[in-house]
């Protein structure tokens, strides 16, 4: 897939420079109003509290270790002291908690390939979640070659509009799409009411740049194969208040274990090689991978409706989970989520 | 002042049980008048206070009743209008399963109380059990009374059958979650159209082949609002905008066993929706139109 990269990082790291220039020449450092606005006009809110943050504690600690890694300290207004990676989007704080993770994630890029329907989510950048539904799945499918066809929608009310006549109610559904900028047309027909229908215009947006979370040339370690029923079950069992968790894997037994730190408690799940659960198991060598457990939660409802789950980790500890959902007739649905793994501490 | 009522089959009990659960669901406060040949339930709209009633029901005494004994207020006012919690008076019903009987009566206690004896019979004997329900109620001078008179609505453009009211609200529920108003469109063709526009999307159910008990057209549609549909004549349209809230909350009367329900449209003023039983029973909604 490939979306036309957004131009803002060019044109914010353009006026940083010249802003960098313009304070070094007049040697009076101080921001002029003119910049302050230009800045506001690209980072928006986020420039606001960035200032807030450096009037109140102008001490920024940087670490750079001899490798080049670069680690920045800045104390927060509870006295405690936050750690941040350049260019890595996380922050332990409560703030990102609720402003970035806790979000719901309100659009989704729609891309329709002539192999199918890809609709792709992401939450915080730090967990990416794809659907694919394979042509074949659709009576009639056409996709003009020549063009890429992708545009951002609302999810929720593209969801709300697909369930217009309940999520009990089976409805035949035709979708249109014209061209960049029109709407996307939903036409559905309950199959047991033939005297309603319903027409849906969905308008549809240009597409942010997506995240790359997995670079071409990474490769995986370790790759297992699962019954999804099983996994989601040792998801449900996993305590409540746990927020990590920590996946094992070694080539020898035992091969793949589970484990979860919560407030008070750590639990440990094994899954020896031979049980059922496990149904392809390899595994270069011994890792040991921590994630946020909401992270993978949110894979539980498109676990409860599949049937096989490929947990590949590749060699950055990115997680990705493949789902696969089986129809009877031998049609089949994928899912996919890449998961950010957490860094030690 | 007297009233005293009683309910002696299991099948009405349950009916009226029905009627006022589904009423107590649209407003917390109700007035029931009691009048000679009717009840009456009676719902203003409660931010608006005693406006027009949003909600008017009449319940012949006749089908529910086997005795009935009504002694009004004075010569000249013979009916009795109590103010009551709708909550109150659907509890009390809530103990009903098998009852042999009913009776309803005004009774004064610490204050005026529409009292309900109800009498369950036993399983393991002969004897039967006593339930009594006490429902404070406040009786309505009749100064007041015209706060709830039946409201007096224009003729309607056009009046037609709704389709399912369950696959109606579904559809409606659906909608509010998208929008604050629903366009309600009915043509002289049979077809019911609700529409909505909403920040992100616009969304249209059309319903058709359905009954048109009455057209009274053509309608003026000359105003730019109106969407042309094409192979319509827009004459032949009537369409009002409502609150979704109030449409989706009135379509909760699907628990009554209905036999018809009719959607009435007065172009751009007032959609009404009147339910009509088996029993005579009749419900009607006014949902007031919103212009811009």
């Amino acid at each position: 897939m490939r979306i036309s990269e957004s131009k803002i990082p060019v044109i914010a790291e353009s006026i940083l420079k010249q802003i960098e220039a313009r304070v070094k020449n007049t040697n009076s450092n101080q921001l002029s109003d003119e910049d302050l606005l230009a800045l506001h006009s690209i980072f928006g809110v986020t420039l606001q509290r960035s200032l807030e943050i450096l009037e109140k504690h102008p001490k920024f600690i940087i670490y750079t270790n001899p490798k080049g890694r670069t680690l920045i300290e800045v104390q927060g207004d509870n006295g405690r002291c936050y750690r941040v990676f350049p260019k890595i989007n996380f922050c332990p704080c409560l703030a990102f908690k609720n402003l970035v993770i806790e979000r719901k994630t309100e659009s989704a890029v729609f891309c329709a390939l002539p192999e199918g329907l890809k609709l792709t989510v992401e939450e915080g950048k730090c967990v990416q979640a794809s659907a694919y539904i394979p042509a074949d799945n659709f009576t009639e499918y056409h996709v003009r070659d020549d063009v890429d066809v992708i545009f951002k929608i609302s999810l929720a009310v593209l969801a709300e509009c697909l369930n217009i006549f309940g999520s009990g109610e089976e409805a035949s559904l035709k979708m249109y799409y014209k061209c960049e900028g029109s709407p996307l047309l939903l036409v559905l027909q309950p199959q047991s009411f033939r005297n309603v229908m319903t027409d849906c215009e969905i308008w549809s947006q240009t597409p942010d740049s997506m995240l790359e979370l997995r670079s071409p040339e990474e490769t995986d370690v370790a790759k297992l194969v699962v019954r999804a029923g099983a996994l989601l079950a040792v998801l449900g069992d996993v305590e409540r208040s746990a927020d990590v968790l920590e996946l094992r894997l070694q080539p020898e037994p035992p091969h793949f274990t589970i484990v979860t730190y919560g407030m008070q408690d750590r639990s440990c799940i094994e899954v020896p090689e031979c049980s059922d659960t496990l149904q392809s198991f390899s595994c270069e060598r011994e890792l040991t991978l921590k994630y946020q457990l909401h992270h993978l939660r949110l894979c539980m409802k498109a676990l409860a409706i599949s049937n096989k789950v490929v947990l590949r980790c590749s060699s950055t500890g990115l997680l990705l989970l493949q789902l696969k959902l089986e129809r009877d007739d031998n049609k089949h649905m994928f899912s996919e989520f890449y998961i950010v793994p957490l860094l030690d501490d | 002042m007297k009233f005293r009522a009683v309910m002696n089959n299991s099948s009405p009990i349950r009916e009226f049980s029905t009627i006022v659960s589904t009423i107590s669901k649209l407003s917390k406060e109700c007035v029931l008048r009691i009048a000679d040949d009717m009840l009456y339930f009676i719902v203003s709209d409660e931010n608006t206070g005693p406006a027009p009633p949003v909600l008017w029901c009449e319940i012949p005494q006749s089908v529910f009743f086997s005795e009935y004994q009504l002694v009004g207020m004075d010569e000249t006012h013979q009916d009795i209008y109590l103010g009551l919690n709708s909550g109150n008076l659907a509890r009390s019903f809530v103990s009903l399963k098998n009852v042999k009987s009913l009776k309803m009566k005004l009774t004064k206690k610490q204050c005026p109380c529409l009292t309900l004896e109800i009498e369950v019979p036993s399983t393991t004997s002969h004897q039967t059990r006593q339930i009594v329900h006490d429902i404070p109620v406040a009786v309505v001078p009749w100064k007041n009374w015209p706060d709830f008179y039946e409201p007096r609505v224009p003729d309607p453009d056009i009046s037609i059958e709704l389709p399912s009211l369950k696959q109606l609200r579904t559809t409606i529920d659906r909608m509010r979650t998208m929008a604050s108003e629903v366009m309600v469109r009915a043509s002289a063709g049979g077809q019911l159209i609700l529409q909505i526009r909403a920040d992100m999307a616009k969304v249209s159910t059309r319903f058709k082949d359905l009954n048109v008990a009455h057209f009274d057209g053509p309608v003026d549609n000359s105003d730019p609002e109106t969407d042309s549909q094409g192979n319509e004549d827009s004459s032949e349209i009537v369409q009002c905008r409502v609150d979704a809230k109030k449409l989706a909350l009135f379509l909760n009367v699907d628990h009554i066993s209905t036999n018809t329900t009719l959607c009435s449209i007065v172009h751009k003023r007032l959609v009404t929706l009147c339910l009509q039983t088996d029993d005579n029973v009749k419900l009607q909604c006014f949902i007031s139109g919103i212009v811009y």
